[in-house]
């Protein structure tokens, strides 16, 4: 009878099990994809870049859907798991004190994060700054090989056109010559001649540039 | 050496609840923040969306910087509930993985595929950007006039009315985007889209 009853408990579905396996599963992929969306982010899209075959926006998505069902499981997490939830925040002795202290620094922790966050101040700003420098590097590996007349493309631009801004910044180029060569030969990176390339103005300005360029 | 009373001493630092409280504020600001971030985004920031005062960049910095925290305590919480959770991914007899776990693996692969092929629920979850944009939009462009929509985006009213007359849509200068709404039947979205120059999404099937 004993021997029946515990065969019949290891068979039972375990909606809590299964709940806190996908919170697991849907946790890493929420990360990682987060992770990528970090770095390269939009730059993916630029130079083309197509991680396990999806491209940024496959990426986007996949961070919202799992997201998504992320928030709802963890919903459920805290429901299946209220009674020892409970237990940290009363019935002992001590425990409420405990529980002010711990979860008062926590919020404190988030609110400094959120604060230094919306402020762009240490430790947040440099953190969501350093974006960029991935973003130079990606842009330094992906589209280095491509020549101006490509970058043009990318931009949805006139080779004329680039070569015109380019030229605004003292950069003289032939719509042959590749992006890393000239940025080697400029003093800049990838990156800097694609702002320019979009009419925007580059992180780091070329060497010999024209100061009225801007 | 007297002995201190139980009650008089300090408690130690619990640091599965200081684990387990900042898992959940930061996944309540990375929940908000993400709402914000999927919709209105970065378009919205565009014509002047500031949800809570904060532009696009603001809510994204928010969102990575409090979900970098989030994943160092997730982990901390997996590394915590570690024997627990091996016991939800193990069969206590032969050591096998447990049905439940991958049931739950095949729900995240086949997620993870819906993603890729567009398949239910990911273009429906994805498309709810959407109607939160149209809503956004509305609010925010409803009492603008045509001038003023075409300054938002560095073009000629003369330019934004002969994109939307393309589309038949009459309008003046001087019109609000609301009531250019209500006698074009296109919602706002859609009339700041035709002003960009793109088509339409609400009412894809527009005269033309």
């Amino acid at each position: 009878m004993a021997v029946r009853t515990r065969a019949k408990q290891r068979v039972r579905f375990s909606a809590r099990a299964f709940v806190a396996s996908f919170l697991l599963l849907s946790g890493v992929v929420v990360g990682l994809s987060g992770v990528y969306l970090y770095t390269p982010g939009f730059a993916a899209h630029i130079i083309g870049l197509r991680f396990l075959g999806l491209d940024f926006r496959h990426w986007a998505i996949l961070h919202t859907v799992f997201s998504v069902f992320f928030v709802l499981f963890a919903a459920f997490h805290v429901i299946y798991n209220w009674r020892p939830l409970l237990r940290y925040l009363s019935g002992r002795v001590h425990a409420v004190p405990r529980w002010y202290r711990e979860a008062g620094l926590s919020l404190a922790v988030v609110l400094l994060l959120s604060f230094s966050s919306w402020a762009y101040v240490f430790p947040a700003g440099p953190l969501w700054e350093f974006r960029t420098t991935l973003r130079v590097a990606w842009m330094d590996w992906g589209m280095g090989s491509l020549s101006v007349a490509d970058l043009a493309k990318k931009v949805r631009a006139s080779t004329d056109q680039v070569l015109k801004r380019f030229a605004k910044y003292g950069v003289k180029a032939c719509p042959e010559d590749r992006l890393s060569e000239l940025a080697e030969r400029v003093g800049v990176h990838v990156y800097d001649l694609y702002q320019i390339a979009r009419g925007r103005r580059p992180l780091n300005r070329p060497k010999g540039g024209d100061a009225g360029a801007s | 050496m007297p002995v201190r009373p139980e009650a008089h001493r300090k408690p130690p630092f619990n640091w599965r609840v200081f684990v387990g409280a900042t898992l959940f504020w930061t996944l309540l600001v990375d929940l908000v923040s993400g709402v914000f971030v999927f919709s209105p985004g970065h378009g919205g920031s565009l014509i002047g969306i500031r949800p809570l005062g904060l532009g696009f960049s603001a809510w994204a910095a928010w969102h990575t910087i409090i979900g970098f925290l989030l994943i160092a305590v997730a982990i901390y919480h997996v590394i915590f509930n570690w024997r627990p959770l091996v016991n939800y991914f193990r069969q206590k007899a032969g050591g096998l993985l447990r049905p439940e776990f991958g049931l739950s693996l095949l729900l995240a692969v086949y997620l993870a595929l819906a993603t890729a092929f567009a398949w239910p629920p990911a273009p429906q979850i994805w498309g709810l950007r959407t109607p939160l944009n149209a809503a956004w939009y509305a609010h925010r462009l409803g009492g603008e006039t045509v001038a003023e929509l075409a300054k938002l985006l560095h073009a000629s009213p003369e330019k934004v009315l002969a994109r939307w007359a393309r589309y038949g849509v009459k309008a003046a200068p001087g019109d609000r985007l609301a009531e250019v709404s209500r006698k074009s039947g296109y919602p706002v979205y859609d009339l700041y889209q035709i002003a960009r120059g793109r088509k339409p999404v609400l009412r894809a099937k527009g005269r033309r």
